[in-house]
């Protein structure tokens, strides 16, 4: 039995496709998918606590514990999941999508996946600073890839980067001086 | 993780890659694949949430618990009897129960014989046939191929 793991994902979506054509297998699948996910999570949440700590600890009766847990449960409530989710400081994800969208988002299983980080501020921070940086790279590369014609009359500048002018801010234009701006124009003296 | 190998048969007869299911009616194919998925995924077999080892004359033998409910306006519903309920409660939803026999150890395990468990109180069909396969399969380990889900 060596080597065998869990499926590729590219093997499970080609599985799926064809299996979804059938209207009973995929509503069983995703309603099997979430219940199964759900009743995971909640058991990950109580780690080595009996169900009778936890559920003092998040103030619910035992039954219900051992409710949440069973992956044949489909009682869940929107409340329900809110109330999990505030005491356990992490956030809950619902909605409804279509299904490549629902394929894309279940294809981890992992650990990692399943197990969300309780709320850390620090790492909300890393995310805004990586989307900065990110946005920051795509206006350079935007403007490094002009074509002649595009060039032609306005400049990457003046259509993507340049602020609104405002009777205000078209006096002052000369001093208009942003860390976001400063490093643009770092960057573009770096790579030019 | 659990790798899975699922049964398949004996040689001279022809591979039949689904022979382990061959008793769980093809409707509850979906549930079925995404609980496996799980198991073979994220769970460990020492979760007696979904695997139970069988004594008596199933001693030998683990089985995979699957359980759910249909919702009313499940078109499968329909051929389901509903357990009544007294008084003017809504009635029950109908349950399915699959089991399915196989054997392994915590990281591994062997599908030899899913099925419906309907009222029946004993296993004795099943864990024969299961029995026998898994017989089988530890005379020729290629009666059970390596198996992903879904």
């Amino acid at each position: 039995m060596d080597g065998e793991r869990g499926p590729a994902p590219s093997h499970r979506l080609q599985s799926l496709a064809e299996k979804f054509r059938d209207k009973r297998y995929r509503d069983g699948y995703v309603a099997a998918h979430t219940r199964g996910v759900l009743a995971d999570q909640m058991r990950n949440f109580r780690g080595d606590l009996s169900q009778a700590e936890y559920a003092a600890k998040i103030d619910k009766q035992k039954t219900v514990i051992g409710r949440l847990e069973n992956p044949a449960y489909s009682g869940w409530s929107l409340r329900t999941m809110f109330e999990i989710a505030r005491k356990e400081g992490v956030a809950v994800f619902v909605r409804f999508v279509d299904f490549p969208t629902f394929l894309k988002y279940t294809g981890d299983l992992s650990d990692g996946a399943l197990r969300p980080h309780v709320y850390d501020p620090e790492t909300i921070d890393e995310l805004a600073r990586a989307e900065r940086e990110a946005a920051g790279e795509n206006a350079l590369k935007a403007i490094f890839s002009l074509s002649p014609k595009q060039e032609k009359g306005r400049s990457a500048w003046d259509r993507d980067l340049r602020p609104t002018p405002t009777p205000a801010n078209d006096v002052q234009e000369q001093r208009v001086d942003t860390p976001a701006i400063n490093e643009l124009e770092r960057l573009a003296q770096a790579v030019g | 993780m659990v790798a899975f190998r699922c049964y398949s048969g004996s040689g001279s007869a022809g591979r039949h890659e689904d022979a382990w299911r061959a008793a769980i009616p093809a409707e509850f194919n979906g549930e079925v694949d995404a609980e496996l998925e799980l198991l073979q995924r994220h769970r460990t077999l020492d979760d007696k949430r979904y695997f139970k080892e069988l004594r008596g004359r199933c001693v030998g033998l683990t089985e995979i618990r699957i359980e759910f409910e249909l919702e009313p306006d499940d078109p499968r519903s329909q051929s389901e009897s509903a357990p009544r309920r007294k008084g003017r409660q809504r009635p029950k939803r109908p349950k399915i129960v699959i089991r399915i026999l196989g054997f392994g150890t915590v990281d591994r395990f062997v599908l030899l014989y899913g099925f419906r468990k309907r009222s029946e109180p004993n296993y004795g069909p099943a864990c024969h046939a299961a029995l026998n396969r898994k017989t089988g399969v530890e005379r020729d380990g290629w009666r059970a191929r390596p198996c992903t889900f879904p």
